[in-house]
């Protein structure tokens, strides 16, 4: 989150801000969010459990336009489970490949809020993220690069972008680390170091078949307690100073990689790394991207110059 | 350098602001039980830690008051809600949900059956959950969900037993309705007709760090979870009897009570 060497605090701060960027950062973004908004979608199945309103959905009758009421009343709801699910799809495919632009990432945005809406029930925080994510996306042309769409492929050289809505991504992700951290914090299984113990042993969300955990790795558990309170309370701050931003991203990797080989809580753990995007130099990513791109340009069209970049 | 309108700055901030503002939780919450185990030294520490933490939390939580109801309809509005408190509470005991239902024969009302299906957690709990239990994830987070607003819904007076299931709030419905259907569609014989379905939450305690696994409850409730994961008990001879509402029932150390119900006319 360098600010460069603008002179005065308000030139520095607008920088910070607004400083324009290459595009692929958020292409980059754009695409693994898009990925795991399907596997999200994937996850919220069969149709006909989670998207007909007659399956496990809340009764309609508290909407605020009574939309679901009158399509249980009409009817139509196996159909109308079937139109929700593919259009749903259908944007978060579109964005994954880049077909359609601020279009297609605007049509995700809608889609996963209009889910929330429609069935809260199998949604978890994960969605919530997502949620936050495409709301950073729809403010950028994440479409410019790594698009199958041949007219971008065709188009001028990609446009910079402002920095802003990756700024308000990286704030949303220390958010999410502080609030959780401070929720924790005012749980007394938190300070007492038992709350991984209790989670690790909850017939729920356990991954491994065991009462309780066995008691050599409880020690760890406490230790991991304490760590994660930590990491989730500081990473604000580790992650604004560059110094300890690189190892604070990797402790974040090896803390959700730990959490997702523990318990199976859906796609909560792959969303937070994903989220890790924003804190990398987009310069970097930029020449990184256009790197790995041209080299495959160059294997499968030799003939071809390298386009969309 | 470019020059940003004051609007996008302005807007920006307001954003900001209401998404911090909007990860606030209420400071009010109940209050804990007394631990099962004595604090470390660090951990008293924390506590009068604690203690600062939920005064100045409080202080915030009033602060922000007033502008609370416009931050709720921003976030409302571009469904932007920050419910980050993952794990904050994790469950001291081991949680599962299942359904009954009474089965009628138009022949002869008066001869009932007895089916029971637990339907959460959906994978077993004696097996390693790999690639299918990602799935599964999503349908116990819509039982957890629907227990949730069930509990936050149901008035506490309701707590009765000749409490009636119109008055009972309807988020355990669509789970009693789902399994019904499905039931019938399965397992009823032609004259059948289910007349009543049940919903009911159960409980067993996790021993607290340190201390044993009492191994004959284990296994006895490993006993009944087998029997269950066969698919839905029928019971045809010693029918139990209906009970109250909150009526409560055992399986090994498993504590049942009964959370919903509602008798299809």
């Amino acid at each position: 989150m360098s600010t460069g060497g603008a002179a005065t605090p308000v030139e520095r701060c607008h920088r910070f801000w607004f400083r324009q960027i290459p595009p692929h950062v958020y292409a980059v973004l754009r695409i693994a969010f898009g990925v795991l908004c399907l596997l999200d979608l994937l996850g919220a199945t069969p149709i006909s459990m989670f998207w007909d309103l007659n399956g496990i959905a809340p009764l309609p009758g508290g909407g605020t336009w009574g939309f679901r009421s009158w399509v249980v009343a009409s009817g139509f709801a196996p159909v109308a489970a079937w139109v929700v699910f593919t259009g749903t799809l259908l944007a978060y495919l579109c964005m994954t490949l880049g077909i359609g632009g601020q279009a297609a990432v605007f049509a995700s945005l809608l889609a996963n809020v209009w889910q929330t809406a429609w069935n809260v029930l199998p949604l978890s925080a994960s969605h919530q993220a997502l949620t936050a994510v495409l709301f950073s996306l729809v403010w950028a042309d994440c479409g410019q690069v790594l698009t199958v769409s041949p007219t971008r492929n065709a188009a001028t050289p990609p446009q910079p972008q402002s920095i802003a809505p990756l700024r308000v991504l990286q704030y949303q992700v220390c958010l999410i680390y502080f609030s959780s951290g401070v929720s924790k914090f005012s749980n007394e299984l938190w300070r007492d170091g038992s709350a991984i113990y209790y989670a690790m042993s909850h017939n729920v969300v356990q991954r491994f078949p065991v009462d309780v955990l066995p008691l050599p790795l409880q020690g760890v558990a406490t230790l991991t307690t304490y760590g994660t309170l930590a990491f989730e309370l500081a990473f604000p701050l580790l992650v604004a100073w560059r110094r300890t931003r690189i190892v604070t991203l990797i402790a974040g990797v090896g803390l959700h990689l730990g959490a997702w080989v523990t318990l199976e809580v859906g796609p909560f753990s792959w969303v937070m790394i994903a989220t890790y995007i924003a804190f990398l130099p987009p310069e970097r990513l930029a020449t990184l991207v256009d790197e790995v791109w041209q080299r495959k340009a160059a294997r499968y069209r030799p003939s071809t110059p390298s386009q969309g970049l | 350098m470019r020059t940003t309108s004051p609007l996008v700055g302005a807007l920006l901030l307001w954003h900001l602001l209401a998404i911090t503002l909007g990860s606030l939780r209420s400071p009010y919450s109940p209050p804990a039980p007394p631990r099962s185990v004595p604090p470390s030294r660090l951990a008293q520490a924390l506590d009068a830690v604690a203690v600062v933490q939920a005064r100045l939390h409080a202080r915030l939580w009033h602060i922000q008051e007033p502008v609370r109801p416009a931050i709720d309809a921003y976030l409302t509005m571009t469904g932007m809600a920050q419910p980050w408190n993952m794990f904050s509470n994790p469950p001291q005991y081991d949680e599962y949900l299942r359904v009954r239902f009474y089965i009628e024969r138009a022949r002869n009302p008066h001869q009932t059956r007895v089916a029971t299906e637990l339907v959460m957690p959906v994978a077993r709990e004696d097996q390693l959950r790999l690639f299918r239990a990602y799935r599964e994830s999503y349908e116990d987070k819509a039982y957890s969900i629907a227990l949730q607003r069930f509990y936050r819904n149901r008035a506490a007076h309701l707590i009765a037993p000749d409490t009636k299931s119109s008055e009972l709030p309807n988020d355990l419905a669509p789970i009693g309705r789902f399994y019904a259907r499905r039931f019938a569609e399965r397992g009823l014989s032609q004259g059948e007709r289910i007349v009543r379905i049940e919903v009911w939450r159960g409980a067993a305690a996790t021993p607290p760090p340190g201390r044993p696994v009492d191994e004959a409850a284990r296994l006895a409730r490993r006993a009944v979870l087998l029997e269950y994961y066969q698919g839905p008990v029928d019971e045809r001879f010693n029918v139990p009897r209906v009970p109250p509402y909150h009526g409560v029932d055992y399986d090994a150390d498993i504590e049942w009570l009964l959370e919903y119900f509602e008798e299809p006319s």
